[in-house]
Protein backbone atom coordinates (compact mmCIF):
# COMPACT_ATOMS: atom_id res chain seq x y z
CA UNK A 1 0.00 0.00 0.00
CA UNK A 2 1.44 3.57 -1.17
CA UNK A 3 1.69 6.06 0.96
CA UNK A 4 -1.95 7.93 1.49
CA UNK A 5 -1.97 11.15 -1.16
CA UNK A 6 -2.66 13.69 1.95
CA UNK A 7 0.77 12.63 3.35
CA UNK A 8 2.34 12.97 0.23
CA UNK A 9 0.87 16.96 0.53
CA UNK A 10 2.04 17.27 3.62
CA UNK A 11 5.73 16.26 3.41
CA UNK A 12 5.50 18.56 0.19
CA UNK A 13 4.69 21.13 2.44
CA UNK A 14 7.34 20.59 4.63
CA UNK A 15 9.21 20.81 2.42
CA UNK A 16 8.61 23.91 1.06
CA UNK A 17 8.51 25.44 4.86
CA UNK A 18 11.90 24.27 5.38
CA UNK A 19 13.57 25.84 2.29
CA UNK A 20 15.28 29.26 3.26
CA UNK A 21 13.39 32.46 2.60
CA UNK A 22 14.80 34.94 0.19
CA UNK A 23 15.20 37.20 2.96
CA UNK A 24 16.79 34.22 5.46
CA UNK A 25 19.34 33.81 2.53
CA UNK A 26 20.20 37.28 1.98
CA UNK A 27 20.79 37.33 5.89
CA UNK A 28 22.95 34.25 5.95
CA UNK A 29 24.58 35.13 2.98
CA UNK A 30 25.64 38.75 4.21
CA UNK A 31 26.76 36.82 7.00
CA UNK A 32 29.38 34.21 5.33
CA UNK A 33 30.49 36.52 3.00
CA UNK A 34 33.65 37.60 4.97
CA UNK A 35 34.82 33.71 5.36
CA UNK A 36 34.22 32.76 1.84
CA UNK A 37 36.28 35.48 1.10
CA UNK A 38 39.00 34.85 3.14
CA UNK A 39 38.73 30.83 1.57
CA UNK A 40 38.58 32.28 -1.72
CA UNK A 41 41.55 34.79 -1.01
CA UNK A 42 43.35 31.51 0.33
CA UNK A 43 43.29 29.35 -2.65
CA UNK A 44 43.27 32.14 -5.16
CA UNK A 45 45.76 34.44 -3.22
CA UNK A 46 43.80 37.19 -5.20
CA UNK A 47 41.53 39.57 -3.40
CA UNK A 48 39.48 40.49 -6.48
CA UNK A 49 38.84 37.09 -7.77
CA UNK A 50 38.32 35.79 -4.58
CA UNK A 51 34.87 38.70 -4.35
CA UNK A 52 34.09 37.27 -7.78
CA UNK A 53 34.33 33.85 -6.10
CA UNK A 54 32.38 34.81 -3.63
CA UNK A 55 29.55 36.16 -5.49
CA UNK A 56 29.58 33.18 -7.83
CA UNK A 57 29.18 31.10 -5.05
CA UNK A 58 26.50 32.78 -3.54
CA UNK A 59 24.32 32.56 -6.67
CA UNK A 60 25.07 28.69 -7.09
CA UNK A 61 24.02 28.49 -3.08
CA UNK A 62 20.76 30.26 -3.95
CA UNK A 63 20.03 28.14 -6.70
CA UNK A 64 20.43 25.03 -4.80
CA UNK A 65 19.15 26.69 -1.86
CA UNK A 66 16.66 23.77 -2.00
CA UNK A 67 19.25 21.28 -1.62
CA UNK A 68 20.31 22.96 2.05
CA UNK A 69 19.31 20.79 5.38
CA UNK A 70 18.67 23.56 8.31
CA UNK A 71 20.68 21.30 10.59
CA UNK A 72 23.59 21.27 8.73
CA UNK A 73 25.76 24.49 8.62
CA UNK A 74 25.13 27.10 5.98
CA UNK A 75 28.65 28.20 6.28
CA UNK A 76 30.04 24.74 5.81
CA UNK A 77 27.66 24.38 2.82
CA UNK A 78 28.73 27.07 1.19
CA UNK A 79 32.18 26.79 1.79
CA UNK A 80 32.35 23.82 0.12
CA UNK A 81 30.48 25.34 -3.10
CA UNK A 82 33.27 28.37 -2.47
CA UNK A 83 36.22 25.73 -2.69
CA UNK A 84 34.80 23.99 -6.23
CA UNK A 85 34.31 27.44 -7.80
CA UNK A 86 37.87 27.79 -6.61
CA UNK A 87 39.05 25.13 -7.94
CA UNK A 88 37.70 25.71 -11.34
CA UNK A 89 38.62 29.31 -11.38
CA UNK A 90 42.21 28.58 -10.89
CA UNK A 91 42.01 25.57 -13.67
CA UNK A 92 40.39 27.99 -16.05
CA UNK A 93 42.93 30.89 -15.06
CA UNK A 94 46.01 27.72 -15.40
CA UNK A 95 46.59 28.67 -18.87
CA UNK A 96 46.38 32.49 -18.30
CA UNK A 97 49.51 35.14 -17.07
CA UNK A 98 49.54 34.46 -13.53
CA UNK A 99 50.22 38.08 -13.13
CA UNK A 100 46.68 40.24 -13.96
CA UNK A 101 47.41 43.53 -14.58
CA UNK A 102 44.07 44.63 -13.22
CA UNK A 103 44.97 42.75 -9.84
CA UNK A 104 48.44 44.51 -9.38
CA UNK A 105 47.25 46.28 -6.36
CA UNK A 106 46.89 43.53 -4.01
CA UNK A 107 50.73 42.57 -4.86
CA UNK A 108 53.65 44.87 -3.79
CA UNK A 109 54.49 47.93 -6.03
CA UNK A 110 57.73 46.11 -6.69
CA UNK A 111 60.01 43.93 -4.97
CA UNK A 112 63.09 46.38 -3.60
CA UNK A 113 61.30 46.05 -0.07
CA UNK A 114 61.05 42.41 0.30
CA UNK A 115 64.59 42.38 1.68
CA UNK A 116 64.44 44.82 4.11
CA UNK A 117 63.67 43.77 7.19
CA UNK A 118 61.06 45.88 9.28
CA UNK A 119 63.03 44.38 12.78
CA UNK A 120 65.78 46.19 13.43
CA UNK A 121 68.99 45.08 14.77
CA UNK A 122 68.37 45.05 18.41
CA UNK A 123 64.90 43.43 17.67
CA UNK A 124 62.70 46.73 17.33
CA UNK A 125 59.32 47.37 14.77
CA UNK A 126 60.70 49.96 12.37
CA UNK A 127 57.73 52.51 11.76
CA UNK A 128 57.02 51.81 7.87
CA UNK A 129 53.60 50.06 8.20
CA UNK A 130 52.66 50.37 4.26
CA UNK A 131 56.08 48.47 3.50
CA UNK A 132 55.37 46.05 6.02
CA UNK A 133 51.39 45.09 5.02
CA UNK A 134 52.94 44.87 1.10
CA UNK A 135 55.59 42.67 2.59
CA UNK A 136 53.38 40.51 4.20
CA UNK A 137 50.85 40.24 1.25
CA UNK A 138 54.30 38.87 -0.83
CA UNK A 139 55.23 36.70 2.01
CA UNK A 140 51.62 35.13 1.55
CA UNK A 141 52.32 33.76 -2.07
CA UNK A 142 55.45 31.94 -0.61
CA UNK A 143 52.68 29.75 1.39
CA UNK A 144 49.88 26.65 -0.49
CA UNK A 145 46.66 27.34 -0.81
CA UNK A 146 45.71 25.30 2.18
CA UNK A 147 48.01 27.42 4.70
CA UNK A 148 47.03 30.73 2.93
CA UNK A 149 43.57 29.78 3.80
CA UNK A 150 44.07 28.24 7.26
CA UNK A 151 46.04 30.78 8.36
CA UNK A 152 43.86 33.62 7.20
CA UNK A 153 40.55 31.63 9.02
CA UNK A 154 42.59 31.49 12.27
CA UNK A 155 43.90 34.93 12.68
CA UNK A 156 41.64 37.36 10.87
CA UNK A 157 38.10 35.37 12.01
CA UNK A 158 39.74 33.66 15.11
CA UNK A 159 37.98 30.36 14.02
CA UNK A 160 39.00 27.15 15.86
CA UNK A 161 40.93 24.83 14.54
CA UNK A 162 37.78 22.20 14.46
CA UNK A 163 35.63 25.05 12.83
CA UNK A 164 38.45 25.34 9.65
CA UNK A 165 38.92 22.03 9.37
CA UNK A 166 34.99 21.41 8.88
CA UNK A 167 35.36 24.48 6.36
CA UNK A 168 38.38 23.19 4.41
CA UNK A 169 37.35 19.64 4.91
CA UNK A 170 41.21 18.43 6.22
CA UNK A 171 41.95 17.31 9.55
CA UNK A 172 42.23 19.83 12.95
CA UNK A 173 45.45 18.85 13.03
CA UNK A 174 46.21 19.29 9.65
CA UNK A 175 44.41 22.89 10.01
CA UNK A 176 46.78 23.27 13.08
CA UNK A 177 49.93 21.97 10.97
CA UNK A 178 49.03 24.52 8.63
CA UNK A 179 48.59 27.41 10.72
CA UNK A 180 51.78 26.93 12.80
CA UNK A 181 53.73 26.31 9.69
CA UNK A 182 52.64 29.31 7.95
CA UNK A 183 53.48 32.17 11.10
CA UNK A 184 56.70 30.42 11.15
CA UNK A 185 57.22 30.71 7.13
CA UNK A 186 55.92 34.31 7.56
CA UNK A 187 57.76 35.53 10.27
CA UNK A 188 61.34 33.81 8.70
CA UNK A 189 60.69 36.08 5.38
CA UNK A 190 59.87 39.31 7.09
CA UNK A 191 62.46 38.70 9.88
CA UNK A 192 65.12 39.15 7.18
CA UNK A 193 65.30 35.75 6.31
CA UNK A 194 66.29 34.82 10.14
CA UNK A 195 63.77 32.61 12.08
CA UNK A 196 65.48 34.15 15.60
CA UNK A 197 64.51 30.79 17.69
CA UNK A 198 66.69 29.41 15.76
CA UNK A 199 69.39 31.11 14.23
CA UNK A 200 68.76 30.01 10.86
CA UNK A 201 68.43 31.23 7.37
CA UNK A 202 65.94 30.86 5.16
CA UNK B 1 45.30 14.01 10.86
CA UNK B 2 48.97 14.69 10.49
CA UNK B 3 49.32 16.29 13.86
CA UNK B 4 50.57 19.21 15.06
CA UNK B 5 53.66 20.45 16.28
CA UNK B 6 56.43 19.13 18.68
CA UNK B 7 54.87 20.57 22.01
CA UNK B 8 58.23 20.78 23.56
CA UNK B 9 59.44 23.42 20.84
CA UNK B 10 59.69 27.06 21.96
CA UNK B 11 58.12 27.47 18.18
CA UNK B 12 55.03 25.37 19.53
CA UNK B 13 54.72 27.20 22.65
CA UNK B 14 55.06 30.43 20.98
CA UNK B 15 52.14 29.84 18.69
CA UNK B 16 49.89 28.59 21.94
CA UNK B 17 50.59 32.22 23.51
CA UNK B 18 49.41 33.97 20.28
CA UNK B 19 46.40 31.84 20.41
CA UNK B 20 46.06 32.66 24.35
CA UNK B 21 45.11 28.86 24.69
CA UNK B 22 48.28 28.80 27.33
CA UNK B 23 47.27 27.68 31.01
CA UNK B 24 48.17 31.15 33.44
CA UNK B 25 51.00 29.07 34.46
CA UNK B 26 52.41 28.37 31.31
CA UNK B 27 51.78 31.97 30.38
CA UNK B 28 53.57 33.69 33.38
CA UNK B 29 56.45 30.76 32.23
CA UNK B 30 56.34 32.05 28.53
CA UNK B 31 56.41 35.71 29.48
CA UNK B 32 58.90 35.34 31.81
CA UNK B 33 61.31 33.21 29.05
CA UNK B 34 60.24 36.31 27.11
CA UNK B 35 61.45 39.23 29.30
CA UNK B 36 64.64 37.62 29.55
CA UNK B 37 65.41 36.58 26.05
CA UNK B 38 65.03 39.44 23.58
CA UNK B 39 65.35 37.07 20.39
CA UNK B 40 62.47 35.21 21.66
CA UNK B 41 60.60 38.81 22.86
CA UNK B 42 61.50 40.12 18.81
CA UNK B 43 59.63 36.75 17.37
CA UNK B 44 56.36 37.14 19.91
CA UNK B 45 56.65 40.83 18.42
CA UNK B 46 56.78 40.33 14.83
CA UNK B 47 54.03 37.64 15.12
CA UNK B 48 51.98 39.99 16.62
CA UNK B 49 52.37 42.68 14.05
CA UNK B 50 52.19 40.32 11.20
CA UNK B 51 48.46 38.89 12.66
CA UNK B 52 47.52 42.93 13.07
CA UNK B 53 48.85 43.22 9.88
CA UNK B 54 46.67 40.41 8.13
CA UNK B 55 43.66 41.55 10.21
CA UNK B 56 43.55 44.86 8.81
CA UNK B 57 44.46 43.49 5.58
CA UNK B 58 41.54 41.57 4.93
CA UNK B 59 39.01 43.07 7.53
CA UNK B 60 35.75 42.72 6.04
CA UNK B 61 35.33 46.30 5.28
CA UNK B 62 38.00 45.87 2.68
CA UNK B 63 35.54 43.58 0.43
CA UNK B 64 34.04 45.54 -2.39
CA UNK B 65 30.28 45.68 -2.02
CA UNK B 66 28.08 42.74 -3.66
CA UNK B 67 27.69 42.71 -7.22
CA UNK B 68 24.40 42.27 -8.72
CA UNK B 69 24.38 38.37 -9.68
CA UNK B 70 23.43 37.73 -13.24
CA UNK B 71 19.66 36.33 -13.98
CA UNK B 72 19.14 32.87 -12.94
CA UNK B 73 17.01 31.41 -16.07
CA UNK B 74 14.82 28.79 -13.98
CA UNK B 75 13.37 31.74 -11.77
CA UNK B 76 14.68 34.94 -12.60
CA UNK B 77 11.86 36.52 -10.13
CA UNK B 78 13.09 35.05 -7.23
CA UNK B 79 16.83 35.89 -7.97
CA UNK B 80 16.10 39.76 -8.92
CA UNK B 81 14.60 39.48 -4.93
CA UNK B 82 17.56 38.24 -3.34
CA UNK B 83 19.57 40.14 -5.18
CA UNK B 84 17.80 43.40 -4.12
CA UNK B 85 17.63 41.90 -0.77
CA UNK B 86 21.66 41.51 -0.82
CA UNK B 87 21.98 44.78 -2.31
CA UNK B 88 19.87 46.26 0.70
CA UNK B 89 21.84 43.95 3.13
CA UNK B 90 25.21 45.58 1.40
CA UNK B 91 23.97 49.24 1.77
CA UNK B 92 23.14 49.23 5.39
CA UNK B 93 26.53 47.55 5.58
CA UNK B 94 28.39 50.41 3.82
CA UNK B 95 26.22 53.05 6.14
CA UNK B 96 27.36 50.60 9.23
CA UNK B 97 31.12 51.05 8.58
CA UNK B 98 30.68 54.48 7.55
CA UNK B 99 29.59 55.29 11.15
CA UNK B 100 30.34 52.21 13.07
CA UNK B 101 31.89 54.37 15.73
CA UNK B 102 28.43 55.67 16.44
CA UNK B 103 26.90 51.79 16.42
CA UNK B 104 29.70 50.18 18.46
CA UNK B 105 30.74 46.55 18.01
CA UNK B 106 31.25 45.25 14.30
CA UNK B 107 28.77 42.47 13.18
CA UNK B 108 31.31 41.13 10.57
CA UNK B 109 34.02 40.46 12.69
CA UNK B 110 34.09 37.57 15.45
CA UNK B 111 34.29 38.75 18.58
CA UNK B 112 37.73 37.73 20.47
CA UNK B 113 37.14 34.67 22.48
CA UNK B 114 37.20 34.97 26.04
CA UNK B 115 39.17 32.16 27.34
CA UNK B 116 38.48 30.27 31.09
CA UNK B 117 41.79 30.54 31.87
CA UNK B 118 41.57 34.68 31.51
CA UNK B 119 42.34 36.80 34.91
CA UNK B 120 40.14 39.30 36.05
CA UNK B 121 41.79 42.95 35.43
CA UNK B 122 41.20 42.91 39.73
CA UNK B 123 43.27 39.88 39.92
CA UNK B 124 45.55 41.31 37.31
CA UNK B 125 45.79 44.51 39.33
CA UNK B 126 46.68 42.48 42.71
CA UNK B 127 49.17 40.44 41.16
CA UNK B 128 51.10 43.44 39.52
CA UNK B 129 50.70 45.83 42.98
CA UNK B 130 52.13 42.36 44.79
CA UNK B 131 54.80 41.97 42.10
CA UNK B 132 56.02 45.78 42.71
CA UNK B 133 53.91 47.21 40.12
CA UNK B 134 56.68 46.80 37.02
CA UNK B 135 55.34 46.52 34.03
CA UNK B 136 56.83 43.69 31.60
CA UNK B 137 58.15 45.99 29.16
CA UNK B 138 59.61 49.39 29.77
CA UNK B 139 59.57 51.22 26.29
CA UNK B 140 60.32 54.65 24.54
CA UNK B 141 57.16 56.59 23.39
CA UNK B 142 58.07 55.59 19.72
CA UNK B 143 57.43 52.00 20.90
CA UNK B 144 54.49 52.77 22.95
CA UNK B 145 52.81 53.89 20.33
CA UNK B 146 54.35 51.26 17.71
CA UNK B 147 53.26 48.52 19.86
CA UNK B 148 49.03 50.09 20.02
CA UNK B 149 49.76 50.48 15.91
CA UNK B 150 50.69 47.00 14.99
CA UNK B 151 48.47 45.21 17.65
CA UNK B 152 45.45 47.27 16.80
CA UNK B 153 45.99 49.00 13.83
CA UNK B 154 45.07 52.22 15.81
CA UNK B 155 47.78 55.11 17.49
CA UNK B 156 47.39 56.03 21.50
CA UNK B 157 48.77 59.28 22.07
CA UNK B 158 48.96 61.17 25.35
CA UNK B 159 48.00 64.23 25.14
CA UNK B 160 49.63 66.67 27.96
CA UNK B 161 49.89 64.48 30.69
CA UNK B 162 49.70 66.48 34.03
CA UNK B 163 52.70 66.27 36.18
CA UNK B 164 51.54 64.11 38.67
CA UNK B 165 50.84 61.19 36.03
CA UNK B 166 53.92 58.97 34.98
CA UNK B 167 53.68 56.30 32.29
CA UNK B 168 56.45 53.41 32.94
CA UNK B 169 55.37 50.54 30.92
CA UNK B 170 53.30 48.14 29.07
CA UNK B 171 52.56 44.90 29.88
CA UNK B 172 50.84 41.16 27.78
CA UNK B 173 47.34 41.05 29.71
CA UNK B 174 45.45 38.80 27.91
CA UNK B 175 42.86 39.36 30.30
CA UNK B 176 39.70 38.95 28.13
CA UNK B 177 41.54 38.72 24.80
CA UNK B 178 44.93 37.30 23.46
CA UNK B 179 45.46 41.32 22.44
CA UNK B 180 45.12 42.94 25.81
CA UNK B 181 48.00 45.11 26.48
CA UNK B 182 48.27 46.88 30.08
CA UNK B 183 49.48 50.09 30.23
CA UNK B 184 51.35 50.73 33.70
CA UNK B 185 51.03 54.35 35.13
CA UNK B 186 51.11 56.31 38.46
CA UNK B 187 49.12 58.77 39.61
CA UNK B 188 50.15 60.72 42.46
CA UNK B 189 52.38 57.58 43.34
CA UNK B 190 49.15 55.66 42.91
CA UNK B 191 49.04 52.14 40.90
CA UNK B 192 46.79 52.73 37.90
CA UNK B 193 46.48 50.17 34.99
CA UNK B 194 44.93 50.76 31.34
CA UNK B 195 43.95 47.74 29.46
CA UNK B 196 43.39 48.01 26.16
CA UNK B 197 41.67 45.65 23.88
CA UNK B 198 39.25 45.64 20.85
CA UNK B 199 36.60 47.42 20.75
CA UNK B 200 34.72 44.73 19.46
CA UNK B 201 35.23 42.80 22.33
CA UNK B 202 32.50 40.98 24.38
CA UNK B 203 31.47 39.54 27.93
CA UNK B 204 30.58 40.11 31.11
CA UNK B 205 33.28 42.07 33.08
CA UNK B 206 33.80 40.91 36.66
CA UNK B 207 33.11 43.92 39.52
CA UNK B 208 35.95 45.49 41.04
CA UNK B 209 36.72 44.76 44.90
CA UNK B 210 35.43 47.55 47.17
CA UNK B 211 37.56 50.88 46.76
CA UNK B 212 38.82 49.66 43.46
CA UNK B 213 37.06 51.63 40.54
CA UNK B 214 36.99 50.29 36.54
CA UNK B 215 35.94 53.31 33.87
CA UNK B 216 36.12 52.22 30.28
CA UNK B 217 35.88 54.55 27.09
CA UNK B 218 35.41 53.11 23.39
CA UNK B 219 37.66 55.04 21.33
CA UNK B 220 37.93 54.29 17.62
CA UNK B 221 38.49 50.70 17.13
CA UNK B 222 40.02 50.17 20.90
CA UNK B 223 38.17 49.82 24.50
CA UNK B 224 40.35 51.10 27.12
CA UNK B 225 39.37 50.24 30.93
CA UNK B 226 41.14 52.32 33.51
CA UNK B 227 41.41 50.43 36.87
CA UNK B 228 42.69 52.29 39.80
CA UNK B 229 41.05 53.46 43.62
CA UNK B 230 40.39 56.75 42.14
CA UNK B 231 36.57 56.82 42.09
CA UNK B 232 37.28 59.36 38.55
CA UNK B 233 39.14 58.21 35.84
CA UNK B 234 42.55 59.86 36.12
CA UNK B 235 44.24 58.80 32.26
CA UNK B 236 41.49 58.05 30.23
CA UNK B 237 41.00 61.91 29.36
CA UNK B 238 44.37 62.44 28.33
CA UNK B 239 44.28 59.71 26.07
CA UNK B 240 43.43 59.99 22.50
CA UNK B 241 43.97 57.98 19.17
CA UNK B 242 44.26 58.28 15.44
CA UNK B 243 43.16 55.37 13.01
CA UNK B 244 46.11 54.19 11.14
CA UNK B 245 44.26 53.27 8.03
CA UNK B 246 45.00 54.49 5.05
CA UNK B 247 48.76 55.08 5.74
CA UNK B 248 51.26 56.18 3.14
CA UNK B 249 54.33 54.88 5.15
CA UNK B 250 54.68 57.80 7.37
CA UNK B 251 54.67 55.61 10.21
Amino acid sequence: MGIPDENVTRLGELKLKDQLSPEEFGERAQGVRHTLWLIAMGMTNDRHLAEDIVQETLAIAWRKSGQFERATSFTAWTAAIARNVALNSRRKNARQSLVNPEHLDSTPANDAGHDASPINAVGGILPNQKEFDDQVVSALQDLSSAARSCLLLRTVTGLSYDKISELLDIAPGTAMSHVYRARKTLRTRLGGGTNRLEGGTA
Amino acid sequence: MTGGPDKKSVEHLLALYVDNELTPEERAEFEKAMNADPALRAEVELQNRIDASLRELFDASNMSPIKTPAPARRNPQLLRRVAAILLFAVSMGVVYWQFRGEFGPSPFADPPALTSSARTMQAYYDEAVAGGFEPGWVCSGEQFENTFRSRFGQRIVLDDLPNNVKISGLGYAKIRTAQTVSVYARVDDQPVLLFVEPAITTGTLTPMKEGFYRHERTMGRLLIHEVSQFPEPQILDHISVVKCKGRTGDG
